[in-house]
This record gives C-alpha cells, structure tokens and sequence, in this order.
C-alpha cells in the first residue's frame, strides 16, 4: 500500500503510537522484569529482521516493536531467556519474514509465538490481566481506530458478540478482560486482518464466537491462552472468509445487474 | 440427539483428519491451490466418508466381525482378517461411483480432481475413518456420525488452507519454499490452531 504519504512504515509507527498508552500502562505495573522482556524480545525480532534485510533485501519494519509489545505482555511466566527467544524466533521467522516480511504475511507473528509457546511449554503459568491494562488497551484500541489504521469491523463484531455471551452469561469478567486485551494486541493488526467488510465482522465473530466456547468448554484452561488460541484460529480462517464475502457479494451484483 | 452432536465436532474438530492425525496429507496438500477444488475435495470426502463409514460397518458386523456366522452354525468363524480387504473394495467401488457421477454433471470439478479422484480410493484418511469405526467399535448411528463429521473436517481445514495459499499471490516467498514448502508451513500452523480443540478436549 503506497499511496504518497501512506506507506508500510506511516501505518507502522502510527501502530507504535496507538500502542503507547498500552505500553506505558502495562510497563508502569510489570516494573523491571517487564523491561526486560519487551527489550529481550525488540532484540530478537530485530535480529531476525536483520537477517533477512541482508539475506533476502527485506526492508525491516517498526511493526516488529508493536510485536515484541505484544508478546512480552501476553507470554506466559517463568520460561526462561532461551526458550523465549526459541518462541519469538519461530514466530518472527515461520510466521512473518518468510512469508517476504511485515505486509504479506498471513498470521500475526506474535500469535504464533505466544501458540507456539503455550503448545511447547504447557506448564509455565500464563499471566493475569490487569484491569488498567485492559482499560489502556481499549484507549489503544480506540486510538488506533480514529487513525484509520486498525480494523474496526473486526473490533465491532468481536464486541457484538461478546456482548451476547456475556449477557447470557457464558463469559466471565477475566474472560472478557483477557479477550479484550487480546483482541487489541493480535487482532488489530491490520495485515491479517480479514480485508472486506463483511469478512472483518465475520472475523471479529468468530474470535468471539470461540473465545466463548473456549470459555465453556475449556476447563483448567487460563482466559489469555484461551484468547490467543481463539485469535489464531480466528486469523487463520480470515482469508477464507474473505472468500465468503466476496462470493456473497459477486453473487448479490449478479443478482442485481445481471451477466454470468 | 446431543451425544451424536458432541462425535460430530468431536470428528471434525478435535480428532481432524488431516491437521490431528495427519491423516490424508497427500490430497490435502495437493488440492488446496484453487478454491474450487478444495470445495469439490472437501464435498467428495464428505461424501465418500459419509457412505462408506456406515456400509463399512455394515459389512463388518454382519459378515466379518467374529461370531457374526453364528446363526448359520458356525460361531466360531472369525473373518475379521478380510476386512481390510472388504473396507479397500468398498471405498473403490464409492469412489468409481462418485467419478462417473461427477463425470457425467459437474465435468469441471471433475477435470479440477485429474488424478486425485481416483486416488481417493487409497486415501488415508477414508480406510483410517473405516478402521477407526472397528476399533472404537460404534454403532450404526454413531459410524454416520462419525464419518460425516471427519469429512466436514477435512472439507474445512482444506477450504481454510486454500483461502490462505490463495492470499500467497501478495507474499514474496523465499525459492525454496514457493509451491508446496508454504504448504507445509501453512498446514503445521493450522494443525497449531486446531491444537487448542484438542487442549480443550483433553481437558474436560
């Protein structure tokens, strides 16, 4: 998307400043160990993206500091440096630089790390959310949306039916606290993203949708793992419901103004 | 009603065929290029899986199945070896059935399957649904079920994996892994996905 002003790296930094309230909020309440990790993990991603600027000529992105922020504030505790960096690798490398960097590719590389992690480590304990961070991070959310740059509809429809749930009363405060936050730091990412109207409700649905099955069904399960699994599955079927809507919308033109 | 319900997801979401067991890859992998043959995939396995299951288990418990013989005198019998055999001719004869029917009025999707279609017939996936059913020893009911809710599985992990390798035409790919290197990827990280269904299962 080049489109004079609006290139990869306006969207970009304008994502790194919509995450600041977040950032600074969840920071002021992690204290040092927080530091460390969100440094740790801007260290990794940009390690990975100077790898492949210099093997492959891919531009780098400040996207990878909004990912760092994302999987230092929702990876679970006491993993330790070397499986961190294990985790973050994989998901910097098989979920976004191999697909050509920050713009192609298909799932969010903090998603895949934090899934990733979770499958590999079940034991470490995953974090609580706190309520003022969550709160940030609806700031965020909102921040991100007046910008033009996160995808509202995902948003909207993820809200709508978390709605319902909660009214019904198959979602728990921590839930919906955890799935909050989660839907901010993972699936505002315009890139993966579904890209059609339709298709973004769809996806913020569906996230909800499984947030909430999650929720019933998942017992022992911590609400943060629940929600980044609910975001991976949700952003793996985006493309696909892309597809949905615009068979659906190919269909309703030819409806209206014929052809084959 | 609800129990049919809980194996329907439970075949198609926590036990999927190909992204749980591992199950038929060599179909899933080639097949998801276009979305139009990943749609006519995922409806032939349903198909397919949805048939033969059931007859499978009909010809199992009324023929090989030991003791199956004892009213006509020989409760001893035990034919249960055959069964791989019997399960391979039936599957072949449903493919061979589903070809000449798609041959005949969908020539498209036909042409799209080439030589998969009847490869079908040593798919993986459709003997394992077969032999799943003898070794989890279900019902009738329960081997429909059963076999209608492992091909909706693969129907919806083939479409979702197509819609992604679709959205490959913006990626720049490294050489090496262009066609299906990406595919392998893309497969571990919706077998990633699903993984959770499984966590929630193994849970409760």
């Amino acid at each position: 998307m080049i489109r004079g002003l609006w290139d990869r790296e306006t969207v970009a930094s304008l994502l790194v400043a919509a995450h600041l309230p977040l950032a600074l909020f969840w920071l002021w309440y992690g204290g040092a160990e927080a530091v460390a990790t969100v440094l740790l993990a801007a260290l990794v991603l940009a390690g990975w993206h100077l790898v492949f600027l210099l093997a492959r000529a891919q531009p780098p992105s400040l996207s990878g500091i909004v990912t760092a922020l994302a999987v230092a504030v929702l990876v679970p505790q006491d993993l330790g440096a070397v499986r961190l960096v294990l985790g973050i690798s994989f998901g910097a490398v098989m979920g976004e630089l191999v697909f050509g960097g920050w713009g192609r590719n298909v799932v969010n590389p903090a998603t895949v790390a934090l899934s990733f992690l979770g499958f590999g480590f079940p034991a470490a304990p995953w974090p609580h959310v706190m309520e003022p961070v969550a709160w940030a991070a609806l700031a965020t959310g909102v921040l991100g949306i007046a910008a033009g740059i996160m995808p509202a509809g995902v948003f909207l429809g993820a809200a709508l039916l978390a709605g319902v749930a909660g009214a019904a009363g198959a979602l728990p405060a921590e839930e919906l606290l955890a799935g909050g936050l989660v839907l901010v730091l993972l699936l505002g990412d315009p890139v993966t993203a579904a890209g059609t109207a339709l298709g973004r409700w769809l996806h913020g649905g569906l996230y909800g949708g499984l947030l909430t099955l999650f929720a019933l069904g998942w017992e022992g399960g911590a609400p943060v793992q629940m929600a980044v699994a609910a975001a991976l599955l949700a952003s793996l079927a985006a493309p696909l419901l892309d597809e949905m809507a615009i068979t659906l919308w190919l269909a309703r033109r030819r409806r209206r103004h014929g052809g084959t | 009603m609800t129990e049919a319900w809980i194996l329907f997801l439970q075949a198609a979401f926590v036990d999927n065929m190909p992204l749980t067991l591992f199950l038929g890859l060599c179909t899933f992998l080639a097949l998801s290029r276009r979305s139009e043959s990943a749609i006519g995939l995922g409806i032939a396995m349903t198909g397919v899986l949805g048939v033969t299951v059931p007859l499978n288990h009909l010809i199992y418990h009324g023929l090989l199945a030991p003791g199956a013989w004892a009213w006509a005198g020989l409760p001893e019998l035990d034919l249960s070896y055959l069964s791989l055999l019997a399960f391979i001719g039936v599957i072949a004869a449903t493919v061979q059935l589903l070809e000449m029917l798609l041959d005949r009025h969908f020539p498209a999707i036909h042409v799209a399957f080439g030589v998969f279609l009847p490869l079908l017939t040593v798919q993986c996936a459709i003997l394992g649904g077969s032999l799943f059913m003898v070794e989890r020893s279900y019902t009738l009911l329960q081997a429909t079920v059963f076999g209608l809710g492992s091909g909706v599985g693969f129907a919806v992990a083939v479409t979702m994996l197509s819609a992604i390798r679709g959205r490959l035409a913006y990626a720049d790919l490294p050489d090496g892994l262009r066609g299906l290197g990406i595919a392998f990827v893309l497969a571990g990280l919706l077998s990633l996905g699903f993984s959770a269904f499984a966590q929630m299962a193994a849970a409760s």
